[in-house]
């Protein structure tokens, strides 16, 4: 089995489970492993995020991860609480002999999509106190990564992980920094070549049923973006109810308003 | 269509269809509370279509900042626990969220 443990940062660790899969990363859950390469418990101690084989030569998953990379260190050379700062690692690096890079991050817990539906499974709703310690948390992080630039652009219950009552936004892999705002001459200009490519692929970056109409069309966004993906967040948490579900039944299903015609040719 | 067949129509409709699992959820005595009333009304501003009426992030903060104190000095009592599915919706509530 030592053929799944993999280095990262000067750490070994073993693969427990392929926890998710990017537009251009894989993210495992991962445990430490003993001096001697055997495996540890199968309890998951960090969540790694690789760059993705089949993707790393592509450039604009260089690009992404790159970017990705400089916003996480923005965030975290701000010296703001957004995430696990003190045990968070990112790099990236470039060179003839390939591309790596890779995100650890503690493994927290359960997303925040996860304990609602908990919640959901037996009937009752996250505690109210915990919604608001959630959103909260989430309007504090929103308002930081904002003065600093940085729009997020893919807020939603399963990009919030929860621990003890401590709420973070994770999940920086399609945030975008304001290219009037940040301070980074180098997130500017990585963040000019990003925008260069989806206007002419014409790639909308996000979750469809979080979208606001901006977002959509591919007309400018800005922070107000993350505002609109955040009150439908907030919405679902408190009436347990898919705020594009409740579109749809509010347009009887038939309307040509553009948020229900992209909706509807797009996730059904 | 216009977008303001969205802020108009399609959102209040939403919200108010939904506005009172609000109260429900929350409880009956949150309403008295001012900064729920502000948190609801930023909530509505926060859907909008029209990028300029959303609030922004920090002045949500303040907000919910404000009404979870205010939860704590002045308590609440928590409602029943509800589901989705046990819970009906009619269409023709005139409990608006905006209110």
């Amino acid at each position: 089995m030592q053929g799944y443990i993999f280095r990262v940062f000067g750490e070994d660790f073993d693969r427990l489970k392929l926890f998710d899969k990017g537009g251009y990363s894989l993210i495992y859950l991962c445990g430490m492993t003993k001096p001697d390469f055997t495996f540890t418990s199968k309890k998951p101690s960090s969540i790694i995020k690789i760059l993705n084989p089949s993707s790393s030569k592509k450039q604009i998953s260089k690009d992404r991860s790159k970017l990705e990379a400089r916003i996480l260190e923005e965030i975290k050379g701000s010296g703001i609480d957004i995430f696990e700062k003190s045990t968070n690692f990112f790099n990236f690096n470039d060179s003839s002999k390939g591309t790596n890079f890779a995100i650890k991050m503690p493994y927290l817990g359960q997303n925040l999509e996860q304990v609602h539906q908990s919640y959901q499974s037996i009937r009752k709703n996250i505690p109210l106190i915990d919604q608001l310690l959630c959103f909260s948390s989430i309007s504090n992080a929103l308002s930081t990564i904002h003065q600093l630039g940085i729009i997020h652009r893919d807020v939603k219950q399963s990009n919030i992980v929860c621990l003890n009552n401590s709420y973070r936004l994770i999940d920086y892999g399609v945030s975008k920094a304001d290219l009037s705002k940040s301070p980074s001459d180098e997130i500017k200009y990585l963040s000019g070549q990003i925008d260069h490519y989806e206007s002419e692929g014409g790639i909308i970056t996000g979750t469809p049923s979080y979208m606001p109409i901006e977002q959509i069309n591919l007309d400018k966004r800005g922070i107000e973006s993350d505002i609109y993906s955040y009150c439908v967040m907030m919405y679902e948490i408190i009436t347990n109810r898919n705020y594009f579900e409740q579109v749809k039944l509010a347009t009887n299903n038939k309307s040509n308003n553009p948020i229900c015609q992209f909706h509807f040719t797009t996730i059904t | 269509m216009p977008i303001s067949f969205y802020n108009n129509y399609i959102r209040d409709d939403i919200l108010s269809r939904t506005g009172h699992l609000f109260g429900y959820n929350f409880g009956k005595e949150i309403n008295d509370f001012s900064s729920y009333r502000e948190f609801k009304k930023a909530l509505r501003a926060g859907l909008s279509i029209d990028m300029q009426e959303r609030p922004t992030a920090k002045e949500f903060s303040t907000i919910i900042n404000s009404l979870y104190q205010s939860i704590l000095i002045q308590g609440y009592n928590k409602p029943p626990s509800i589901s989705h599915e046990t819970h009906f919706i009619n269409p023709s509530s005139v409990d608006t969220l905006a209110n």
